[in-house]
């Protein structure tokens, strides 16, 4: 019973602290509209096919005109501008002052596309839809030569988006920047559940009540497990409030799996909980306990990506990224929510139920030392 | 049988010697006074009694039962209330007593009824209600002693209690501790505030340097001094008063300068007041009172230590 009676405690103390309230509940709800907003151009497709203006020269009588001709229309339905002109001269100076994005001529040799490096992103847009187009029309044209009949259907089922999804993107969902950052500062936030572990047990030091909890007859074991429990309840219910808020009333996407979302941040509490408990028995110091935390967590964050995605690094942060419990969790959520993908669940709830269990192990190690808590 | 027995107790930290072999016997309805300057080692000894500290030899029985074979027990029976205030600013003063009378397995109705019971005792009745962060320093300290009493211990232990608040609310304290005695309560009281501990305690040990030096009634302790005669002199100014020059005078064992007031201690087979008057007049310094006093427990602890009780 003394146990419950710690739990409680616990969820007075918590429920009663304005500023951990906020931090756990109130900020990664801004966060998650800040970023989400900020940083929707990152994420969005749509944005990839704006204010691309294309410069051609085309005679008209040449091997792919009229494939190039398809293109352009195509391209109109697209949003890409294509601009004429007669001169080739004409075209590569216009791409270098920087007024179109890049210029296509179309000659006897096939279709030559200048770009600079400026307009780069745009242009290779444009010349990979280009390649898979001419491709396209190559493939129609050699069939026309065998089976004339098959055109006709070929044609019909040629829409204009395929070719954005033959070249980069695919069919399945993405996350927007909403999205994104709603998973990724729900699961940063919840690192820095370690700080309500930290207070559990440094308060009783601070206020000079743990000389008064140890003189009652309750066992060293019993208070660790009735503060651990307190401070992972309260964790728990504070992620759930992010977890439904962001669901319901930003609308973010969470899968169909909610279940198996909650249980995945839940590994994540009892890790960060243990963190914050194990750090707050192995260094006496407050000053040392919040130079660790500090110092911790926001390399945990950087390689969980839990800052910017990390897709685009190198195999060696990749590879140091694999350490980052947080890792483990964002992308194993990312693959249960956008791709139905179950197989990481257990690894990573594993490993940070592991983790949580070895810093367990260090507090109640700890606290049987006289003075632990004193 | 004793409420509490000590005996032979020693704990050390590292290689000092905080509590050098103890032996102490605390008696049923007794009020138990540990009077000793700071570091002498009255909170290491209340430590070891609640069970925050082993210690290295000895043996330590509440109620009969030894406290390193049935902790529990012993814990149980015993209400803390430490030095330093140690309750929780963000729960009423209900919650405060109520959360520490949980862990000693109280429960239900009963546990609503010892709350108020504990709160009312301490005068806090009307703000059971209320957070600590709005108390004074002294309504802070009376919840700290609520604290310990709702689960009704048999052993009472307050570890300087009155430090650092208004006299007010240390005559209630002090009033509160007599009224728990009368109440069946045996109570172990430390301070370093000698008039607190003459004033209420019945049985008083000395304690320096982890030692016991002395240990009795207050007659029994006085009985020590009753060798020495105390005058106390008050002048306009002290600054032509020599210390020294005035222990020069045949039979004065003890001299202190505070604000106006000399206070000499002579031996009392030797009869020197007519030196001590002389030695004023004859360096022009006007005398304003002359006081005769009997030895009090700062005069034991003097006599007994060769220092004062807060040096």
């Amino acid at each position: 019973m003394a146990v419950f009676s710690i739990f409680t405690k616990e969820l007075k103390h918590n429920t009663r602290n304005l500023k951990g309230m906020i931090l756990m509940v109130l900020f990664p709800i801004i966060l998650i509209v800040v970023l989400g907003t900020a940083l929707s151009g990152m994420f969005d497709r749509s944005s990839e096919f704006k204010d691309i203006r294309v410069l051609y020269k085309d005679p008209g009588d040449k091997p792919l005109s009229q494939a190039f001709a398809e293109f352009r229309k195509h391209g109109t339905e697209m949003g890409i501008t294509f601009t004429k002109t007669e001169s080739s001269e004409q075209g590569v100076e216009n791409i270098k002052n920087r007024r179109y994005t890049c210029f296509v001529n179309v000659s006897d040799e096939g279709l030559e596309l200048t770009k600079t490096d400026w307009s780069a992103l745009k242009a290779n847009l444009v010349e990979a839809v280009l390649k898979t187009f001419v491709e396209r029309y190559k493939t129609v044209a050699v069939v026309a030569q065998v089976n004339p009949q098959a055109v006709p259907q070929m044609i019909k089922n040629s829409q204009a988006g395929d070719f954005v999804q033959v070249s980069s993107l695919g069919e399945k969902p993405r996350p927007r920047a909403m999205d994104y950052y709603a998973i990724t500062m729900l699961t940063l936030i919840t690192l820095y559940s370690s700080l309500t572990g930290v207070y559990a047990i440094r308060n009783e030091k601070t206020l000079k009540t743990a000389g008064r909890l140890l003189c009652a007859p309750v066992g060293r074991y019993e208070l660790l497990l009735g503060k651990a429990l307190g401070a992972l309840f309260i964790t728990l219910i504070q992620v759930l409030v992010v977890l439904l808020f962001s669901k319901y009333l930003l609308k973010t996407y969470w899968g169909e799996h909610l279940g198996t979302i909650f249980l995945l941040v839940s590994a994540e509490v009892v890790m960060a909980v243990s963190l914050g408990i194990g750090v707050a028995f192995l260094l006496r110091s407050e000053a040392a306990i919040s130079g660790v935390l500090n110092m911790v967590i926001p390399i945990l964050v950087f390689f969980g990506g839990g800052y910017i995605p990390l897709d685009g690094f190198n195999k060696t942060v990749l590879l140091i990224a694999n350490a980052s419990p947080l890792r483990w969790i964002n992308t194993t959520l990312m693959a249960v929510i956008y791709a139905n993908d179950f197989s990481s669940v257990a690894a990573a709830i594993g490993f940070n139920l592991g983790l949580g269990a070895v810093f367990l192990s260090i507090a109640a190690y700890a606290i049987r030392r006289e003075g632990a808590l004193l | 049988m004793p409420v509490a027995k000590i005996e032979n107790l020693v704990k050390k930290f590292g290689d000092a010697v905080a509590v050098d072999n103890v032996s102490l016997q605390i008696e049923q309805g007794e009020i138990f006074g540990i009077l000793g300057p700071n570091g002498a080692g009255k909170s290491t000894i209340i430590n070891v009694i609640c069970g925050l500290l082993s210690f290295d030899a000895g043996k330590v029985e509440i109620l009969g039962r030894e406290i390193k074979r049935d902790p529990v027990y012993c814990k149980r029976n015993i209400g803390i209330v430490p030095q330093d205030i140690a309750i929780y600013e963000d729960l009423s003063a209900f919650e405060n007593v109520k959360f520490f009378a949980t862990l000693y397995g109280l429960r239900g109705m009963g546990l609503k009824e010892r709350v108020e019971e504990a709160l009312d005792f301490v005068g806090l009745k009307d703000k059971a209600h209320s957070y600590p962060k709005a108390f004074s320093g002294g309504m802070k300290r009376r919840l700290n002693i609520a604290c310990a009493l709702a689960h009704r211990p048999k052993l009472i232990i307050m570890d300087e209690p009155t430090v650092g608040i208004d006299p007010q609310s240390r005559n209630h304290i002090l009033r509160s501790v007599k009224k728990l005695n009368e109440l069946g309560c045996t109570i172990i009281y430390t301070s370093h505030y000698m008039e607190e501990v003459e004033e209420i305690c019945s049985k008083i040990a000395i304690i320096d340097h982890g030692k016991v030096i002395a240990e009795g009634t207050k007659d029994e302790l006085k009985a020590i001094v009753m060798n020495t005669n105390g005058v106390w002199i008050t002048v306009d100014s002290v600054h032509q008063v020599s210390a020294e020059r005035l222990k020069e005078i045949k039979g004065v064992v003890h001299v202190e300068i505070k604000d106006n007031t000399v206070k000499i201690t002579s031996s009392a087979d030797i009869n020197n007041l007519d030196k001590i008057i002389l030695y004023f007049t004859g360096n022009g310094i006007p005398l304003k009172n002359i006081e005769s006093k009997a030895p009090d427990l700062e005069t034991v602890f003097l006599t007994l230590t060769g220092r004062k009780l807060r040096d």
